[in-house]
């Protein structure tokens, strides 16, 4: 396995489904759409040279990528809210998982219950697509 | 001066809640009660809507345990129409119900109860995790996390993703199974059933050493009950309901699923959003009852699969009467899964698996009906009455932690009683009151329909209410 997408959200839950619709534009690896982060997701980056999780964060105003450096175990007690940098940190000490990892956050702002973008959310996906798309086909690079 | 100890969140179980412990005027534990404390309404919201649409709908109810919800409204809606779905469909339903309960059972004991068991319920917080197992059991996780993904695997071939899968409709499913399917299941078998072996014995080895909580973390007589098959097996989809008391005897037997309500009913309290079911001939509080892998083991008489059985024999020696320690829930799973695993195999086996016809087609011949089957918590009623063309009138769901609440309530008091000295809480005192939940495994976004993961506070408190000292973990 080469690359994978990890697409993360709720797609009923307004911009929580971004990603998925980030995802849909990306071509040419392996992408799984997830609501949740469990364990079983760290087995499947066995043999990832490169895995870049998409996710809604009210916090960024466009989308930008970031690794995810080292890692981390702070919230592994609750199955409900592991975080990408902790299934990263399952993955390699579980499955000796050494590739790269990035997370790229995409601007969210309306989690109302229904299917839909926002006007702004839906406004980035292109752009989004576009990062990703160039990182993973050039992995070992800093995003541009 | 009286005081009361908050849990909030309780960590570690499926949804939100919190523990109240009351201390008395002497400083020792008096009672405690377990709150959940949101709330959703699931029933309201399929008022007005065809009732095809149920068990696309219903799938959303639990991200954990949505395939029981599918197959139990799909269920409801047979008996709407007036059908037997196709034997193709039967058999799908219960392949994926098992690789449901596989995948539950594998999330509730390897992710979320393994830390206490494997490291200690007096292990440091911060290593009383999946990391803290991974430092120390790294092949067990392993292993934990191959059954977990074997059951979700299942799920998603058949169902088409493994959570919120929209495949069951009334009438049998949507869609044939394929070949190709069939035999990547096939390929999981194996594997599975080695890593449960293992588990078993790993778990059985370390009961020596748990004496005190299994003896004290909802160890209690109550009534259990369960499906059981034509011949008194374990059953999961269809099949009558025994009811057994802790000396084992059968109080009621081969009760019909579609009456549930008139032997069972629900109390509620002002102080918690899930309701108290209650086997109705012996009333509210006395008519308790367990649901779930341990009643279910409880109730049955046979397994009906060798390993399994050769386990629930083993298992049932335990007592001489029913096993009541809610502590063997832990052990009733890990036979469940061994179970579940063979009946699969025993599934994959079957050619009409793929049979090509899997939906029978109808009308709706009838207004009322009840589909249920057994969650991997316990046994899960949908109550559905509909109108002449089919608009939901009514929706009743009737959920397995919902009729645990009352035996999870009396857990946290044992417990409490047992592990809480007020004047000098420790994190491990508090963490044998969230394991006594964490046996039931309770899925409160079922129960109550509530979102979100489980933060845990314990407040200690007088009877005034006034908070005397308070942990917080979220």
């Amino acid at each position: 396995m080469g690359v994978l997408v990890v697409a993360l959200g709720n797609p009923l839950r307004g911009d929580d489904g971004v990603a998925h619709e980030v995802a849909a534009l990306l071509h040419g690896f392996q992408v799984r759409h997830e609501h949740q982060l469990t364990p079983e997701l760290a087995a499947e980056m066995q043999g990832a040279s490169t895995v870049v999780f998409l996710d809604a964060d009210p916090a960024a105003d466009a989308p930008s990528l970031e690794r995810i450096e080292g890692p981390s175990e702070a919230s592994a007690a609750l199955s409900h809210s592991m975080t990408p940098a902790t299934i990263v940190a399952l993955a390699a000490r579980l499955y000796h998982f050494q590739g790269d990892a990035w997370i790229c956050r995409l601007h969210a702002r309306d989690f109302s219950p229904g299917t839909g973008l926002s006007p702004e959310a839906a406004a980035q996906i292109d752009e989004a697509a576009r990062l990703v798309q160039q990182l993973v086909e050039a992995p070992c690079t800093s995003p541009r | 001066m009286p005081e009361r100890i908050v849990i909030h969140p309780v960590t570690r179980i499926e949804g939100h809640a919190k523990i109240s412990i009351y201390v008395d005027a002497g400083g020792q534990v008096e009672s405690a009660q377990f709150h959940v404390t949101e709330f959703r309404g699931f029933e309201k919201i399929c008022e007005g809507r065809p009732f095809h649409e149920m068990p696309g709908l219903m799938s959303r109810v639990c991200g954990i345990c949505p395939v029981s919800h599918v197959i139990a409204s799909a269920k409801a809606g047979d008996g709407l129409l007036g059908v037997d779905p196709p034997p193709a469909a039967v058999l799908q339903r219960r392949l994926l119900n098992y690789a449901q309960v596989l995948q539950s059972h594998a999330l509730s004991f390897f992710h979320l109860s393994s830390p206490d068991l494997l490291l200690g319920l007096d292990s440091p917080p911060e290593k009383r995790n999946i990391f803290g197992l991974v430092e120390k059991e790294p092949d067990f996780i392993r292993r934990g996390i191959r059954l977990r993904q074997f059951g979700q695997r299942v799920i998603e071939l058949a169902g088409g993703k493994r959570v919120h899968p929209v495949w069951g409709a009334p009438g049998g499913v949507l869609e044939p199974l394929t070949k190709e399917a069939r035999d990547e299941m096939a390929g999981w078998v194996k594997e599975s059933i080695e890593s449960l072996q293992m588990a078993l014995g790993r778990l059985k080895s370390l009961l020596d050493s748990l004496q005190e909580e299994i003896q004290y973390l909802g160890n209690f007589p109550s009534l259990f009950l369960g499906t059981v098959s034509a011949d008194g097996g374990l059953e999961y989809y269809d099949g009558m309901i025994r009811i057994v008391d802790s000396e084992g005897n059968v109080v009621a037997d081969r009760l019909d699923p579609q009456r549930y309500n008139t032997f069972i009913e629900e109390a509620s309290e002002e102080w918690t959003f899930v309701k108290f079911a209650y086997y109705k001939p012996l009333g509210y509080p006395g008519g308790k009852y367990r649901v779930g892998p341990l009643a279910r083991l409880n109730v049955a008489q046979h397994a009906g699969t060798p390993l399994a059985d050769r386990e629930l024999r083993e298992f049932q020696q335990r007592s001489r009467g029913a096993v009541c320690e809610s502590f063997h829930y832990h052990v009733a799973r890990l036979i469940e899964m061994l179970h579940s695993v063979e009946r699969i195999d025993e599934l994959l086996n079957d050619p009409e698996l793929l049979g090509e016809d899997v939906r029978a087609r109808a009308l709706p011949n009838r207004k009322e009906a009840v589909g249920s089957c057994e969650a991997p918590r316990g046994i899960l009623f949908h109550h559905y009455t509909v109108d002449h063309d089919g608009t939901m009138r009514k929706a009743n769901l009737l959920i397995a932690t919902g009729q645990n609440n009352q035996a999870m309530n009396m857990a946290v008091e044992q417990a409490a009683q047992r592990f809480v000295r007020p004047g000098q809480l420790t994190e491990g005192m508090l963490n044998r009151v969230e394991a006594a939940i964490r046996c039931f495994d309770p899925c409160l976004s079922c129960s109550t329909h509530a979102i979100g993961q489980m933060p845990l506070v314990i407040e200690l408190r007088d009877r005034t209410g006034r908070i005397l000292d308070r942990i917080e973990r979220s």
